[in-house]
């Protein structure tokens, strides 16, 4: 029976196989052939030219792709920082706040499932110079005098769309850290109670060193999905203004999709999967170690 | 007993004041959408910039926002959606629990092991990596602009996701139930099919939950491989600023029409979807 459910088990995973092969694992050895070619659209054909490691050496040249990548780091700093910070602080308020706040949680969800594309219009709007509501609230709770130019300044847009990115994923996890301070025995904190530690002591010494792995899996997936980052920027700020925003898978997308060159475009698409591979691999390691 | 008394209370307080704060946060942005999509332009420019409140509510923006050429392309695109994020929802959901199936019930664990790190390690490759093949391959099919290109897409990118997500599921079954099925006579399609499927129910509205919100929501294949057929919502009102000069009432009217189908499944699946996230990404 043992080897008739191995060879049963070949069939049930035969779709997933197949699609996936198709679009993941075909156009992955795909991708990193065209990253070894110049390609151009000519009259309606693609036209290959093989040109050996030419697009990788210029990639790591490429002041704009440099750039890129700090960008990217920036904002991803910012977002983990922030929105980790803040979603602990909340998942420990819940944690307290126990049956009370069971409602707010129900809420949570609500900014997860929203496009991001409808994200970007959303704050586009909040964020307007002249006419949006923030500026408004800032200027009447005397916080600022003359409106913040959020979208248009170099300086100000990547904060801009931090702030966007974290009001969509600060609530989801919120989620996850609330769901691992749950796993935490209720007779370890009663134990650390009873000999006399303090909230803080407590937090510091029991409950956040227990659930140490599911902190780090939450910034992990987060880290790779701020790598990830594109509709909303497409939305909101385009890249811009003078490419401030111009992350990483941004700029892969303007050099394959927009100057059309497929190959130095697949070069920047492999960079970034590299990066998120090495990330996966370290979750990986977390999870199962 | 004072100290006490009035440590709870700070602390009460403390929790109260956060609380708050955090409703604002994640509230005032929803809500400043819909209130919006409800106010005639004119007064939705006074109300912005604080000059007064909202006092007359139209829905002319929803009803402008579907009509006329403008409307239409947009209802056309609302039933894309429709028709994408079922479709693949239909199409991804059954691929993934077969494969957790086998994965988790078949498979002696040395090899399930291995390709439960293998679908992790898919899970991770970003759809700009695959995009520019994908974009040459749906074309050189004769797929592109059609729904079929869209859903065998989110299709191949969702189903690794979901088999890793009803694996927890499956988990939680005992071996014994299956293999008693067997015993019995039963073969293991009519295992799978008869006692495995309604066990796993939770599993699999979780992960429809999650695959109709991810497919609607999707935006990068969608802006590539469609141009007038297959053009789903999130493509048609990414260039809202564009088509309405601006005029944000109608602007956030689509918008709105664009939230509210996910956020009714997110609310409806709510109670699974936390917890197969969850089972999935955190484990102890």
């Amino acid at each position: 029976m043992i080897k008739e459910t191995q060879r049963e088990s070949l069939l049930f995973l035969l779709p997933l196989f197949i699609f996936v092969g198709l679009i993941k694992s075909y156009p992955l050895i795909y991708s990193i052939l065209l990253s070894f070619y110049d390609i151009v659209y000519k009259s309606e054909t693609l036209v290959f030219q093989f040109s050996g490691l030419k697009n990788w050496i210029y990639a790591l040249q490429d002041i704009r792709m440099l750039e890129a990548l700090q960008r990217t780091l920036l904002f991803s700093g910012l977002v983990l920082s922030l929105g980790f910070l803040m979603s602990l602080v909340l998942a420990l308020l819940f944690y307290e706040g126990g049956k009370l706040t069971a409602w707010l949680e129900v809420l949570c969800i609500i900014p997860w499932a929203i496009p991001s594309v409808a994200n970007g219009l959303l704050w586009q709007w909040i964020l307007n110079t002249n006419y949006g509501i923030l500026n408004t609230l800032l200027i009447k709770l005397n916080v600022i005098s003359t409106p913040i130019n959020w979208l248009n300044d170099p300086l100000m847009a990547m904060l801009s769309l931090s702030i966007a990115q974290i009001w969509k994923d600060t609530p989801f996890m919120t989620l996850l850290i609330l769901a691992a301070l749950h796993t935490v025995p209720l007779q370890l904190i009663e134990a650390s109670k009873v000999d006399g530690a303090s909230y803080f002591q407590r937090l510091k010494n029991v409950v956040l060193p227990y659930i140490k792995t599911s902190l780090v899996v939450v910034i992990l997936l987060e880290l790779i999905s701020t790598f990830k980052i594109f509709d909303l920027i497409y939305v909101l700020t385009h890249g811009g203004p003078y490419e401030s925003t111009q992350v990483l898978s941004f700029y892969a997308y303007k050099q394959s999709f927009l100057y059309l060159n497929f190959g130095y475009g697949s070069t920047l698409c492999y960079i970034l999967a590299i990066i998120i591979f090495a990330f996966s691999l370290i979750y990986l390691k977390i999870l199962r170690g | 007993m004072k100290t006490f008394k009035l440590k709870i209370n700070l602390k009460n307080l403390l929790i109260l004041l956060g609380l708050i704060f955090f409703s604002f946060f994640i509230l005032f942005p929803v809500c400043w959408l819909f209130l919006s999509a409800l106010l005639y332009e004119k007064d939705l420019m006074l109300v912005s910039r604080g000059i007064s409140l909202p006092i007359r509510f139209t829905l002319s923006n929803f009803i402008e926002g579907i009509s006329g050429t403008a409307g239409k392309a947009f209802i056309k695109s609302l039933i894309n959606s429709i028709i994408i994020s079922v479709g693949s929802t239909l199409l991804a959901v059954p691929i993934g629990s077969l494969a957790a199936f086998s994965i988790t019930k078949l498979m002696s664990p040395r090899y399930s092991n291995t390709l439960f790190n293998i679908l992790l390690f898919l899970q991770a490759i970003p759809a700009m990596s695959v995009a520019i093949p994908i974009f040459i391959m749906i074309r050189a099919l004769g797929l592109f602009d059609t729904y079929l290109a869209l859903i065998i897409c989110f299709t191949g990118f969702s189903s690794p996701y979901i088999a890793w997500m009803l694996i927890g599921f499956f988990e939680g079954i005992p071996n014994e139930i299956f293999e008693s099925a067997l015993l019995d006579g039963c073969n293991i399609i009519n295992a799978y099919l008869r006692i495995m499927l309604p066990l796993t129910l939770p599993g699999l509205m979780a992960v429809s939950t999650w695959m109709f919100i991810a497919a609607w929501g999707e935006f990068l294949f969608s802006l590539l491989l469609t141009s007038s057929n297959a053009i789903p919502l999130t493509v048609t009102i990414s260039s809202g600023i564009y088509a309405f000069y601006e005029e944000y009432s109608k602007i956030m009217a689509h918008a709105t029409l664009a939230v509210l189908p996910p956020i009714l499944v997110a609310l409806l699946g709510r109670k699974y979807l936390i917890r197969g996230i969850i089972g999935g990404g955190i484990k102890g």
